[in-house]
Formats: C-alpha cells, structure tokens, sequence
C-alpha cells in the first residue's frame, strides 16, 4: 500500500470485493491516478474493502499501484456486502464518496475528472455513471453465448487496455447492461459507480445491513434509489463514460439455475424495506461529459428510446420526470433549512452534546480555515462559521477587523455556503492603543487576501465607525460584530450608534466580554448588558457575547438560534459552551498537527 | 445605502439596433421570471442600444427586471462592436456574456446552466447553439414570405413564454450550428467568459466596422476557444432563438445578402488572412435533457456519424 496522504481527499471512492482478485485488481488499475484522466491524486483515496474467501487479492499488487490506494480484508460472517460497505465508509475521509458495491467494474479515464466536477457544480450532485457489460450479451446469458473469462481477457487485449488512452474502446467491446437498457434518458435502476454527498449517503441510512441476501441483493437499488429521492440531490449523468461488468461469477450477473427464483425473493425484500413497490425514480439529470466517439452509438440508442418514451407518457398523460417534481426545486445554493440528520446511528465524538435537536454544526463536517493568524479570535472561530451559516445573512458588518481573523471565517462561511449577501469590513487599519500602531503590511495582507478570496460581496470600509455608520439604514444589519476599541466607553458607544442599524431579530457579537486586562471594558459593559436582553455568553478564551435584538419573524428560527437562545435555558447552555470548546480545541490540534507533519510526508499521523 | 453592492457573478451584454419588438423579447427571456434556478442578484443584463429610427428605449427595457442597466449611444458606423466593447466596460460581474444580436430570445435553462459552468471551471468558456424560429432558416423563409406576422402565429402556437423549452419544436438548427452538439461549429449568440479572459481577448476586434460587424462575432468566438486553458462547455440542450428582423444577414432577400456576405468577407480576409477555419475544439455537453431536444440530439450523431 502507498504511504497514507496527508493532504485530506476531497472523494474517497469505495470499492468492495469478494472473490474476485483478478477482476477487482482491474478495477483498481481502472481508478489509479495514472489511468484517470485530469485528475490530481491528492483529491481522491481509493478504498477496497475485500470480505476474505478462498482466492482474496494480492496486496503487494495493490501496493505498487500509484495514488492513494487502501486495502482493507476483512472477515465477514454474512453474504451481504453492506457491512462492508459501511466499514469503506467509517474509513472514508472524502467530503464525497464513491460507491461501487461489485468490485468487478472498471471504469473509464473521464470518471473522477467529472464526479469532481460535479460536486463543484453542486455539493449535492447525485453523480450516476451508466453501466455496460463487457462482452456482446449481457452476462447473465454467457454461457448460452460462450463467453467466458478467457473471451474477455482478449477483448481487453484486443483494444489495448489498459493503456489510459484506450479506456474510450471499452465502449466498442461492450453492451448496455440490464440496469439502464434503455439508455440515459429512460429512469435507471441503480448504478454501480454512484458519487454522492457523504452526508446524503448518513441521511439516508447508509447500506441498511437487512439486506443480508447474497450480493446484497437488491441493496444497490434500494440506494440509488433513496439517493436520488432524497430532497437535495440533483442527478449528474456522466455522459460519454461508463463502467464495465466483468464476467466473475456473480450472484445475479452469471447464469445459473434458480435465477429467477433469487431475483423474486430479491424484490420482495427490495418492497418489503422499502415500504413500497419499487419504481426507477424518474428525476431529471444534468448531462455532463464529452461524448468520444466509441460511446455515441450508444447515444444514438438512448435519444431514440428517450423518444419513444416520451410519446408513451405523453399519449398516457404521464409526466416523464414525475418524481422530480415531488423534491423541492433544484437550486445550486445549499437550501435555507438545516441539514438533518436521521438519527439511526450512534453519535460520533463530539456530536453527542446537541444530537437532541439533530443539527449537525457544519464546523466539524468541513472547517478548515483559509486565513490563520494571530489572534484571541481563534477561540470562536467554529461558532463563527456556524452562526453566519444558520443566519444566512444578506448584510453582515464587523467593526474592528485588525488582521482579519473573525472576518475572514464570516466571509468564508458566506462563500463555501452560497450565501447570497454582502459583508462589509470597517478598521482603519491603523492600529490602537491596545493593538498599538501598525503597519500598512496589515492592511495590504487584508486586503489581499479579501480581493483573492472574496471578491464581489466583501468590502473593507477603511474609516471610522462613526463615519461609516450614514452608509449603512436602519434595521438593516442582519449580524453585527463589535470588536474595536475595548474600553468601557468605546464598547458602550459602538453599541448605542449601531444597534439602531440592526435588523429586529438580528444578532450582536461582542467580542472580548471575559477580558479583564489594561483598561478593556468589554466585560463591564457586557456584565450591565446581557440581562436586560436575550443573550448568551462564551466563557472560553476571551469570551463572545452573543445579543439578538428583539422583533422579526421567529417562526422558521434556525436550530442554532434555538439552540442560544431557547434549549440553553435548560441546562444553562452549558451543552452548547462545551461543546464550542471542543470544537475550538479540535481545530487547533487538527492545524497544529498538519504543521507538525508538513515536510514529512511520509510519517503516519499520530492516530 | 450601503455603498457597495454585491457584484453580480455573470454581466449579459445585449446589443440592440431597431428591433424594439423582438427585444423586448429577448428582454424578457433573461429576466429572473423566465429563467429557471436564478435570482436577481445572480445577474446584470447591459442593454446597449445604438440609435435609431425604432428605438426600444429605456422604459421598455427596464420593465421585465430590476437588474437590468440601459445605456443609449450615438454611433457612427454601422457596427455593433464599439457598443459591445463599451457594454463590456459597464459589466460589474466575474463573468460575461456577449449577445452581439438583441433579436435572439433563450431558452429558460441558459443563465442557470451558464452560472454552473462557470463554477466548474472559472476559466470555462460557455457557449449555446444557435436556433431560427420557423421551419426554414430565415434567410431562405423571407424569400417564401416568412415575416414577424408569421413568426407571431408561430410563438402563439406554443404558447411563448409559458414553457420556454417549446421553442424547440417551432425552430431549426441556425446555419453556423448546423455540425451540431458534438463539434465547436461558427459562432454563437451567447458567448460567456470570465472578465479575465475578455480583457485577454481585447475584446471585439473594432476593426471589423461594417454591416452588422461582419465576422466580429465568429472572430470572438474562435479566438475564445482557441484561447490556451479554455474548457469549451456547450450548453447542448439551451438555445437562442432568432427572431424575425430586418438583420443584415437573415432578414433580406438574397440579391442583397449576397452582396452584403462578400464585402464583410473581404472585410475578414483582410483582418484574419487565412486562419479562419471554425475553431477544431471538442465541447463538454452540459445541461438537463428535457424532451425537445431529442430531435437535434438525433440530428447532431447523424453530422459526426457521417464523418
């Protein structure tokens, strides 16, 4: 196995494998970096998750392989892959996550290229790769055909694979497979490489382990289906690539007696959790991809079959994207309700403080910040991603921005999270008498990386707040931070100019409210403050205020904001202050422990 | 007010010159409430009419949004190219896009999907094929007696703008699209880039001061593609629409057309020599695959099965 990258994998592709070595040894040929076509290695991990059986792959094979490979054998005492899949996925450190649940598909060279390409379309992309059949005839019928493992190793041979640049010719040796015979523009039934959010795949359970018939059984349909119903998904068809059946003696892929019998127990189990029959789920893909020449007969095949099908349902009345309709319409900017999460699992470290209220803070799914400096900010700085994610603000302002700290994590979560607003800087970038004087390095810093980062929506003010304040209307502000001079009466003042400039219903952040050092007057003004308004307090570091101003419409609050100020009356927010700290502290170990290991790459992370 | 505002990711340039009807139009087809999965704020369209005889004027072109900006010139050639390059000087987004003929209305998907390009790659160039309304190229129609009334029974047939996407089934492939999805073809009437790219491109070449701007457009477009680190994403199942006008190209009979082709030609022998093939660049497909596309889609495998 290659060295185990520090660099965090933005996909982590699983691969599951019984029985199969010399198949699945393809397949992971087929995902190598050096096989994949514009992609960086860096950006995906390949896991292959092998149940042991008489004839398990060759590790050392694996081993030489290039990119970021990891190759797990396990003993599984079922004949369901779902386990194992489940095991792949508690691995997984992609954001985004792969699954090929028979191990026995290769793939062609555009397949990573594109997955990842559709996630930056959308993070929520349901990214389908349609399936073929090496061979003339699908495979269930080899036998009556002569095909066997032999016939197909020369058909590989014939067209050179697998030289990456003849990854196109699969097309020419292969057919349609039974799960999508009708091409990209009739519902499909599953797919065998699917690419989803790593959150969608929690949200719809996982691989639900009742599937315990041989293969899975009908496991894969029952995922792709609950992928594609799930509310926020938008299907991708990867058009002009595909992955490949390899002949391996399969449960439902080879011909053998009693076929038919398994596949009615098979769909009885697929109704039965399902809780209804089961239909293809017709939602309607984004195309994506180039179509090369060898997959345009196939093409062809599909707008005719897409044509036929379209006068069907119109002759019947039928919408032909029926179960499109039943998801809210599509939109590219994350949807303004919180991720839930279906609570069929066990918390995971750290979670367990607010599961109650399902909210997943996205500060631990994926906060890395961009801008680090010095600064006693960075105690907050996961609450600050996190507040500026559930408010979704269409006007934020921060008084006082010195290095940019705090800033910069507000205009990070309004950028990584598509939220439609604009955010304004106010500092002269001067200095204080309690940061002393600076330099104009400061503000050139600042401002560099303001117009490098966060171009179009975020503005640095460079004058007084006071002189800042004519350009801003009255209940206009939607969250504030106040963070400039910290002097009793400075504090008080900022508070008295701006508070008129908030949105009712808006917040306050104060920043430094448990300093008591030199002359701050944070704490004081803080301490006179917090009862007389709906408040809470951060202790750690140098303590957060966090004021909402009275009025505006509750009714859709955010759980963060309940979270504040509603749940924490119970317990005096103590849940919700420790588990910010931890998170604080998470993020701190987790830069401290990058900067330890950078320049040594080949060291194992401390684990 | 605040005083900045949040920069509109994309900036349309529309050029128009005495077509008030047809652009009002295509006014219409970019506003928010005919464009799928946009906002507003996603967007600004600059209109930039050159003056004439029929003007569209401001009140019209500002009725459909509120993110549109109307800017009205004098001009002294009879060339869109100075009004493009000026539009393109007003435009606040990241990105633009140059509709150099105000006479071409979209199909609903085309900003959605031109926005979702631009994410996959910044430095994407973005293009949507080209389409006539009518059963014939235009060019050929007006010679049967093809005009705006035609044209109108043609939009009410299909119930124009309820659903967009039926402009489909009332057009044909426009004669620069005619190779259809799977090559680069001519030329485009929405070519979008990033204002870095534009401003790398100089813009629209202004030495191309005649009818119409002559091949200005097909010039842009080419240099665009060929341009180094340019993925070409063709919104494949998009469209802009022709409308009828009195255009120098599709809307005169064809003594007149003719004449008027071979001096913009001469006119682009002279600017680009002999380097004036289409652009040889393989397009991504992008874009939903709604059912009245499946019949160019058909058209389009038979061009590249045939070569």
């Amino acid at each position: 196995m290659t060295a185990y990258h520090e660099k965090r994998p933005l996909l982590s592709i699983i691969v599951i494998a019984y029985d199969m070595p010399r198949q699945a040894l393809n397949t992971l040929i087929s995902l190598a970096p050096d096989y994949q076509q514009g992609v960086d290695a860096d950006d995906y991990e390949v896991i292959l998750v092998e149940n042991r059986s008489k004839r398990n792959m060759d590790a050392e094979a694996i081993g030489r392989l290039p990119g970021n490979f990891r190759y797990f054998l396990r003993d599984e005492a079922g004949v369901s892959p779902a386990p194992a899949i489940n095991f792949g996925f508690a691995q997984a450190r992609g954001r985004f996550i792969g699954l090929m649940i028979d191990g026995a598909r290769l793939v062609t060279p555009g397949v990573v290229k594109y997955a990842l390409m559709a996630f930056r379309m959308t993070p929520d992309a349901m990214v389908v790769v349609p399936g073929y059949h090496l061979g003339e005839n699908e495979q269930q019928f080899h036998l009556t055909h002569g095909y066997s493992e032999e016939a197909e190793q020369q058909l590989l041979a014939d067209i050179g694979w697998p030289e990456s640049a003849n990854g196109y010719r699969l097309f020419d040796i292969s057919c349609w497979s039974g799960a999508n015979p009708n091409g990209y523009f009739h519902p499909f039934m599953e797919s065998n490489c699917l690419f989803i959010n790593a959150q969608v795949f929690r949200d719809i359970g996982r691989a639900d382990e009742r599937f315990d018939m041989p293969g899975g059984g009908a496991l894969n349909l029952y995922l792709y289906r609950k992928a594609a119903m799930h509310p926020r998904t938008q299907s991708v068809m990867l058009v002009g690539e595909g992955s490949f059946h390899q002949l391996h003696g399969g449960v439902t892929t080879s011909e053998v007696d009693g076929r038919e019998d398994l596949l009615k127990r098979q769909s009885d189990q697929l109704c039965a959790l399902l809780g209804e029959p089961f239909r293809s789920p017709t939602v309607e893909p984004i195309l994506l991809g180039q179509a090369k020449a060898p997959s345009l007969r196939y093409l062809e095949r599909s707008v005719q079959r897409g044509m036929d099908r379209v006068r069907r349902c119109a002759g019947r009345q039928e919408d032909p994207f029926a179960d499109q309709a039943l998801k809210p319409e599509f939109r590219l900017a994350p949807v303004q309700t919180p991720v839930r999460i279906i609570a069929s699992r066990p918390p995971v470290s750290g979670e367990g403080q607010i599961m109650k209220t399902l909210y997943m803070p996205p500060s631990i799914k994926h906060f890395e910040p961009l801008h680090m400096v010095f600064s006693t900010w960075v105690d907050h700085l996961p609450f600050g991603y996190d507040l500026v994610t559930a408010l979704r603000p269409k006007m934020l302002v921060e008084l006082g921005t010195h290095k940019g700290l705090s800033y910069f994590t507000f205009c990070q979560a309004m950028k990584e999270n598509d939220i439609d607003g604009v955010c304004y800087a106010v500092d002269t970038f001067e200095g204080d008498a309690h940061t002393d004087k600076y330099d104009e390095s400061v503000f050139n810093a600042v401002n560099n990386h303001n117009r490098q980062h966060y171009h179009g929506f975020s503005y640095l003010m460079r004058m007084f707040f006071e002189d800042a304040l004519k350009h801003f209307d009255d209940d206009s502000i939607e969250l504030l931070h106040i963070d400039g001079f910290h002097t009793y009466e400075a504090v008080s003042a900022d508070f008295a100019n701006w508070y008129p400039k908030v949105k009712p219903g808006g917040i306050i952040l104060f920043h430094d409210v448990m300093a008591r050092l030199q002359d701050f007057g944070a704490w004081k003004f803080w301490d006179e403050t917090r009862g007389q308004h709906e408040t809470f307090t951060f202790n750690h570091g140098f303590g957060l205020g966090v004021l909402r101003k009275p009025g505006g419409d509750r009714s859709n609050d955010h759980p963060l904001l309940k979270l504040l100020f509603e749940d924490a009356k119970a317990d005096d927010g103590a849940g919700l202050r420790s588990f910010y700290v931890h998170a604080s502290k998470h993020l701190e170990n987790t830069r401290k422990l990058k900067r330890l290991t950078q320049g040594q790459p080949q060291q194992q992370p401390a684990s | 007010m605040p005083i900045f505002r949040r920069a509109p990711r994309l900036s349309v340039v529309v050029i128009v010159y005495k077509m008030p009807e047809q652009a009002d139009k295509t006014l219409y087809s970019l506003s928010p409430a005919y464009q799928h999965g946009v906002n507003e704020r996603d967007y600004e369209v600059i209109v930039v009419e050159n003056h004439s005889d029929s003007l569209l004027g401001r009140e019209r072109a500002t009725q459909h949004a509120g993110n549109v900006r109307y800017f009205h010139r004098n001009e002294t050639e009879r060339t869109p190219v100075h009004a493009i390059n000026f539009g393109a000087s007003q435009a606040r987004g990241s990105h633009i896009a140059i509709m150099i003929d105000g006479a071409r209305m979209l199909s609903p998907g085309v900003l959605r999907h031109a926005l979702d390009a631009f994410r996959l790659d910044a430095e994407a160039a973005v293009s949507v094929p080209g389409y006539h309304i009518g059963h014939k190229l235009q060019q050929v129609a007006v010679n049967e007696g093809y005009n705006e009334d035609a044209e109108q029974v043609l939009l009410h047939g299909i119930e124009w703008p309820s659903n967009g996407y039926r402009l489909f089934d009332i057009a044909v492939l426009s004669g620069s699209c005619q190779g259809g999805f799977f090559q680069a073809n001519y030329e485009s009437n929405f070519i979008g880039m990033s204002m870095r790219k534009w401003k790398a491109l100089g813009g629209v070449n202004p030495r191309y001061n005649d009818f119409g701007g002559g091949n200005a457009n097909l010039d842009l477009y080419k240099r665009l593609l060929e341009y180094p680190n340019t993925p070409f994403y063709l919104l494949y199942s998009e469209g802009s629409f022709h409308q009828f006008h009195g255009g120098v190209t599709t809307g005169t009979l064809r003594e007149e057309r003719e004449r008027v082709y071979k001096l913009l030609d001469e006119q682009d022998k002279q600017i680009r020599g002999d380097n004036r093939t289409p652009p040889s660049v393989r397009p991504i497909l992008l874009g939903s695959a709604h059912p009245h596309i499946f019949r160019f889609l058909n058209h389009s495998l038979s061009r590249v099965q045939a070569v």
